[in-house]
């Protein structure tokens, strides 16, 4: 039952953190692209409540990319963008640590550095693994580079804004799970 | 101002042999044609990018004295490589400031420290060169087709450098250890 409550919250923290984003996207130009808090919201889900909101943070995923994608995506590639969104921060929080570079799985005694590093290194690696995934049909169009660049970017800014603002309201941060109670 | 001379030099000469391993076994791929003949294709790279590890390895062990070296190096190989003149600044600073980039980040963000490299694990160099093989691939592929050079698909260009690079620095990084322990060599004296 708690699983399935945390499954919710992580659902509703990224899906209203995508709105968020396209509706701010709505307003001022290119802010979609540039700060993607989305990103930041699926870190902090996953920080927050570990690997068991998998399942939460894939269907937000897959609503996004069903109904705010900027392209016509097909079904498999709904389901596989979702996928790498969704499992290359966990790939990147057992790398991290296998290698001791930092236990993104436990809240305790983390380092706020460490959580940069994962979000700077899970940004690129998402950015990496899903162009490599879309470019794989098609070949080389400038734009899809530009594309990738801002992609790449907006995941970095939104990553580090949502989460630095909401570590700042909650010190240490495992108190943002009793500020974020939606269910 | 001897230091800087001293650092330089022997960064010149690492990057310089980790390059001349690399394009030696390109040459015998082609000999015993496992690869496709007519030298090293910048579209496509190669599976084992060894000097990105001796860039890595010369900033961690001479930091900033070893840098003018390094640039040398570099500018000497895009020259090699006769590289268009709108990507071949952005290649050679990228080969210089990537590596340095990288492990700073592992410095500045206190994940690894990268003080004493022969007490350090095989985990870590593991994840150095992960983040070495993104930051350089992910930056030739933005300048590369940005600046339209662009003949291949850009998938090729990706699915060859990043486990290209990753393979080579981790292999580098994992040799030039082994040596600096199996000879006593110590840290370099800043």
């Amino acid at each position: 039952m708690n699983i399935f409550k945390n499954n919710v919250n992580a659902f509703l923290l990224v899906f209203v953190s995508i709105l968020l984003s396209v509706f701010l996207g709505s307003i001022i130009e290119n802010f979609k692209s540039l700060i993607f808090l989305a990103f930041g919201a699926k870190i902090l889900a996953l920080l927050l409540w570990g690997v068991s909101v998998i399942p939460g943070i894939f269907l937000a995923k897959v609503m996004q990319y069903l109904f705010f994608a900027n392209f016509k995506p097909d079904l498999e590639m709904v389901f596989s963008l979702a996928a790498i969104a969704t499992f290359s921060p966990v790939l990147l929080m057992t790398m991290m640590k296998i290698s001791n570079a930092g236990n993104m799985f436990k809240l305790e005694n983390i380092n706020f550095r460490h959580i940069i590093f994962f979000i700077v290194i899970s940004a690129m690696l998402s950015a990496l693994l899903k162009h490599m995934y879309m470019l794989s049909d098609i070949l080389f169009a400038h734009t899809a580079a530009v594309v990738m660049l801002e992609a790449l970017f907006g995941q970095l800014f939104g990553g580090l804004l949502f989460v630095y603002v909401a570590s700042k309201y909650a010190q240490p941060i495992d108190q943002i799970i009793r500020k974020l109670k939606f269910v | 101002m001897s230091k800087y001379f001293l650092a330089s030099l022997n960064s010149f000469f690492i990057i310089f042999f980790a390059y001349f391993v690399f394009l030696s076994i390109i040459s015998w791929q082609e000999s015993i044609e496992l690869v496709a003949t007519g030298g090293l294709n910048i579209d496509i790279g190669s599976y084992l990018y060894l000097p990105l590890g001796a860039y890595a390895f010369c900033w961690i062990i001479y930091g900033k004295q070893g840098i003018l070296g390094q640039i040398l190096i570099s500018i000497f190989m895009s020259i090699y490589w006769e590289l268009d003149s709108n990507i071949f600044f952005q290649f050679t600073l990228i080969n210089v400031f990537g590596p340095i980039i990288a492990v700073s980040i592992f410095r500045v963000l206190e994940v690894y420290q990268f003080k004493n490299f022969k007490s350090e694990t095989l985990l870590s160099f593991i994840f150095l060169s992960f983040v070495l093989a993104l930051i350089n691939s992910l930056s030739k592929f933005f300048v590369y087709f940005i600046t339209g050079n662009s003949t291949q698909n850009a998938f090729n260009f990706l699915v060859t450098y990043f486990p290209g690079d990753l393979i080579g620095s981790f292999i580098f990084i994992v040799f030039v250890n082994f040596v600096m322990k199996i000879f006593h060599l110590g840290n370099y004296k800043n």
